[in-house]
């Protein structure tokens, strides 16, 4: 009878020992089955500070600049890339010609344009020289003012630009670019105004001999770009535009061809300070469709100019039939200008950015950051400078005619310090040893 | 002597004490197991540490605490917690959300952390992740408002208006006076350019809080829009100069910035609050972080004076200038301090010393100039009030103030020639309008002055009684004005 409870026992005990674990399982101890994906690791900075060196081309710094924008073209078409850039103090559009190789010379293309904050080069009549879009703010600082315009300086090739402002009196104007969206096979304009409190995307058709016809797209203030391109495959040219102020998004005016567009938000934040800066378009990944690569970076909304911890680089991808997956590509505090380009010559397209608004008291702050592509779409971020700081703008070019690409960048001193200034600068890569 | 149990009772005994115990084990292992289990859902959310190099020492100290109890499975759950609240505080977003994960892990039905994340999420543009996390906080919290607005928002910014239109009814539902709701929907109905919907809401939303920023620029847009001009300059009139317009109030998230160790954080996130016990809570810890920080000091000295601590106003500001002597903002500050208690001799002193240590502040010039006409010392006040316009060639108000100067002398031409130089900077600047506007009428120049009444009435600057006494000096003049 001893052996018969024993073994009765024992098989109690070896039930207990099946019920534990099948506690366990009707306890819900075991993680849940649909938990939130953790967001991977950043990647760790790479110092990069002697890939490029910097040398200042143009006049010399005069007080504290502010060089709004610069972009890379061969203007007078001699075969040699020149800068063009728009001082938004000195309220002038200059051009650094290249006259021979690495050798840079200043001139005043247009004057008392107040506050140019963007220019392209487009052959808009058709002449076979390029003429120049300049987007006028009016006043860089705050104001609700209609003072901004929209000026085409026509090209005459002989070295004068004729100017003719095409629309006046208008919400503050921060781009300007050239389409043929109504397929008349002339360049029609689509122009961003930031405004203040009321601003506008509108494009203008172009009626021949300098006149143009306004249709507005949408009516909110804070764009900061307006990008053109078949941004949807139908063949047809699209627009883009960032919008910032308290909006935070970006649209995408789809073509049918004739100048008929319709809008949606491809992208939006909820947080009303995301800080907005600029985006541009590149085939980041190269399949046939142009992404759109991303800063928030700016820090002027409140009185004491500064970064916030979400400011960065991004870029949508462009997944077809208007459709935008977003990806964080890195941090980078005060980010503006995105620019996609081979730097490393590694076949991958990389991502430039520049930092204006930083903290500048700290030494560990990033002016000019590279995010390395390791071909697959991840993103290593490379510090190229900490110095000079309150860089506004950045284009990447071939200016040397060597199929290298070199940068070049803009400094725009709008509060202190004010003891690492740069006017316009080239960065050229610094042989390694 | 008891007679033993017989041995069916002695069976079911032991089958009592048996199960019992089998039960109590498998609770107890259930117990551990669900402990350690816990143990390293808080481990693995914890293991992207930010680098606390440049950490406020007491944030460190906080975070490697936490973060050692983690290790040794010491009340996991409410370490995670502690380091969510602390890296969201200073800006260590990516280990911040991820934490926030772990934390929804190990307290499912807490709506704070699901929101959290949500936050961080709809904040960085990642929508279609946020917006369920939204809608399960809403599930939980279903009384607690902003998650539903910034659900509206993100089906607004996805595009599915009607979702969002929804959304923001939800909130009126429960608080009818909601103005952020209103303002939801009345940017939604713009969007779609249903305009008397649009202005129907943002109506709404200035009948519950007349001076509310967002409500009177959606209505600007809607009469822009229409054509309406008239209706749109006179909503114009009720936007204040260049200001920013505020947040929605999220007191489970604004209240994480008092956990906040940056104190240009915590200056950004007092100035962006219209709660001013809020704002000075966050300020007040700025400058207990940093009480060398002048900027700190300078910010909290005028939200004091906002309040009315005037004494303590005035202490905070003058220390400022002494921390930060060559930061003009602090003399600019305590300048607008000393104006408004009408202290001359100390606003004097502080020009002075203002200019002394900042020789190339635009600001500082212009009210020196106004202090020389004010004393009728004419020559200085026009040297300063130049200096001014030279230092800053962006700045309309050197020229007002000598044109107001020169009026005073009688030079009405230096006048009039500074109000035009002024309106070259700003078109729409209300005194240089309405005084080029009288000097004209004055003068019998009625084109002149046609043209300028016409941009007075459509200057939201000029007020209404500027406008109606401008009117009637044209119509004493020349007639009543064209249309």
């Amino acid at each position: 009878m001893a052996t018969c409870l024993r073994s009765r026992i024992r098989r109690w005990l070896q039930l207990g020992l099946w019920v534990a674990p099948a506690g366990l399982f009707f306890s819900g101890c075991g993680r849940p089955e649909a938990a939130p994906p953790r967001p991977p690791a950043a990647a760790p900075l790479v110092e990069d500070v002697d890939f490029l060196k910097s040398t200042p081309v143009g006049a010399a710094i005069d007080g504290r600049p502010w060089i709004a924008h610069v972009t890379a073209v061969d203007l007078d078409q001699d075969g040699l890339m020149d800068i063009v850039a728009c001082d938004a103090k000195a309220n002038t559009v200059v051009w650094l010609r290249q006259t021979k190789p690495g050798v840079f010379v200043e001139s005043v293309l247009a004057a008392d344009i107040p506050a140019p904050v963007h220019v392209e080069a487009v052959d808009m009549n058709g002449d076979g020289h390029l003429d120049l879009l300049v987007a006028s703010m009016g006043q860089i600082f705050p104001n609700n003012e209609k003072i901004g315009s929209v000026i085409i300086l026509e090209n005459d090739g002989h070295e004068h630009f004729i100017k003719h402002v095409v629309a006046d009196h208008i919400a503050r104007v921060t781009d300007v670019r050239a389409a043929d969206f109504d397929g008349d096979g002339k360049l029609d304009l689509a122009v961003g105004q930031f405004g203040y409190d009321q601003g506008e995307i509108r494009w203008m058709r172009n009626l021949g001999n300098w006149q143009f016809e306004s249709h507005i797209l949408l009516n909110r203030s804070g764009t900061v770009n307006v990008c053109v391109g078949d941004l949807t495959g139908n063949h047809h040219q699209d627009i883009v535009a960032v919008v910032s102020q308290e909006w935070e998004e970006i649209y995408l005016f789809t073509n049918d061809g004739h100048g008929n567009f319709t809008s949606k938000i491809i992208y939006g934040s909820t947080n009303s300070d995301y800080g907005s800066s600029g985006i541009s378009l590149c085939d980041l990944n190269r399949d046939g469709r142009p992404d759109i690569l991303y800063t928030n970076g700016d820090g002027f909304d409140y009185a004491q100019p500064g970064s916030r911890p979400w400011h960065g680089v991004q870029w949508l991808e462009n997944r077809g039939n208007g459709y935008f997956k977003f990806h964080r590509i890195g941090d980078l505090k005060g980010a503006y200008s995105p620019v996609g380009v081979d730097l490393d010559g590694d076949g991958a397209i990389d991502v430039v950015a520049v930092s204006c608004f930083n903290e500048w008291s700290d030494p560990s702050a990033v002016s000019l950051m590279y995010f390395k592509n390791d071909g697959k779409m991840n993103f290593t971020p490379h510090v190229l400078a900490r110095s000079p700081t309150h860089l506004l703008t950045c284009v990447a070019a071939d200016l040397d005619g060597t199929g290298q690409p070199v940068l070049v960048t803009g400094g725009f001193h709008a509060y202190p310090p004010w003891d690492r200034l740069s006017r316009i600068l080239i960065w050229r890569k610094n042989p390694r040893p | 002597m008891k007679p033993p149990l017989p041995v069916p009772a002695r069976r079911r005994t032991w089958f009592i004490v048996i199960a019992l115990a089998a039960a109590g084990a498998a609770a107890l292992g259930a117990s551990w197991w669900r402990g350690s289990v816990r143990a390293q859902i808080a481990r693995d959310a914890a293991a992207n540490v930010p680098d606390l190099r440049e950490a406020h020492p007491e944030l460190g100290e906080r975070i490697r605490s936490a973060l050692d109890q983690i290790k040794h499975h010491q009340h996991p759950a409410a370490a995670l917690a502690t380091l969510t609240r602390l890296y969201y505080a200073n800006g260590w977003l990516e280990p911040a959300a991820a934490t926030c994960a772990g934390m929804m892990e190990l307290e499912p039905r807490q709506p704070f952390w699901t929101y959290l994340l949500a936050r961080l999420r709809s904040n960085r543009g990642q929508l279609d992740e946020a917006l369920p996390l939204l809608q399960r906080t809403i599930e939980l919290a279903p009384d607690y408002l902003p998650p539903r607005l910034k659900a509206a928002e993100a089906m607004a910014k996805l595009n599915q208006a009607d979702d969002a239109i929804a959304m923001d009814r939800t909130v009126l539902a429960r608080d009818p006076a909601n103005i952020y709701a209103w303002v939801g929907l009345g940017n939604i109905y713009s969007a779609q350019q249903k305009w008397d919907a649009a202005r129907d809401s943002f109506q709404h939303a200035i009948a519950a809080a007349d001076s509310f920023r967002p409500a009177w620029l959606g209505l600007v847009s809607v009469y822009d829009a229409t054509g309406n001009a008239a209706a749109a300059t006179e909503a114009q009139e009720h936007v204040d100069d260049v200001s920013r317009s505020p947040d929605s109030p999220d007191p489970w998230i604004d209240g994480l910035m008092e956990e906040c160790y940056n104190v240009y954080y915590l200056r950004v996130a007092a100035f962006s609050s219209t709660d001013l016990a809020y704002s000075r809570r966050l300020l007040e810890r700025a400058v207990r972080l940093q009480p060398q920080d002048a900027a700190s000091q300078r910010d909290y000295g005028m939200l004091l004076f906002q309040a009315k601590a005037f004494a303590e106003a005035q202490r905070t500001l003058l220390l400022a200038t002494t921390l930060a002597p060559d930061d003009s903002e602090n003399w600019l500050s305590l300048l607008v301090y000393l104006r408004a208690i009408r202290d001359e001799a100390g606003t004097e002193q502080a020009i002075r010393d203002g200019l002394a240590h900042c020789p190339s502040s635009p600001g500082l010039w212009l009210e020196r100039g106004r202090l020389l006409a004010r004393a009728r010392a004419f020559d200085g006040a026009f040297a300063a009030f130049a200096k001014a316009a030279a230092l800053e060639p962006n700045d309309a108000a050197p020229h007002v103030e000598s044109a107001v100067a020169y009026f005073q002398i009688q030079q009405t031409e230096s006048a009039l020639r500074e109000l035009k130089l002024a309106l070259a900077i700003e078109p729409n600047h209300p005194f240089a309008q309405i005084v080029m506007a009288r000097y004209a009428i004055m003068a019998g120049d009625q084109p002149t002055a046609q043209s300028f009444l016409a941009k007075a009435r459509l200057n939201p600057k000029v007020s209404p009684e500027d406008k109606k006494q401008l009117a009637e000096a044209y119509a004493a003049g020349f007639g009543p004005p064209a249309r």
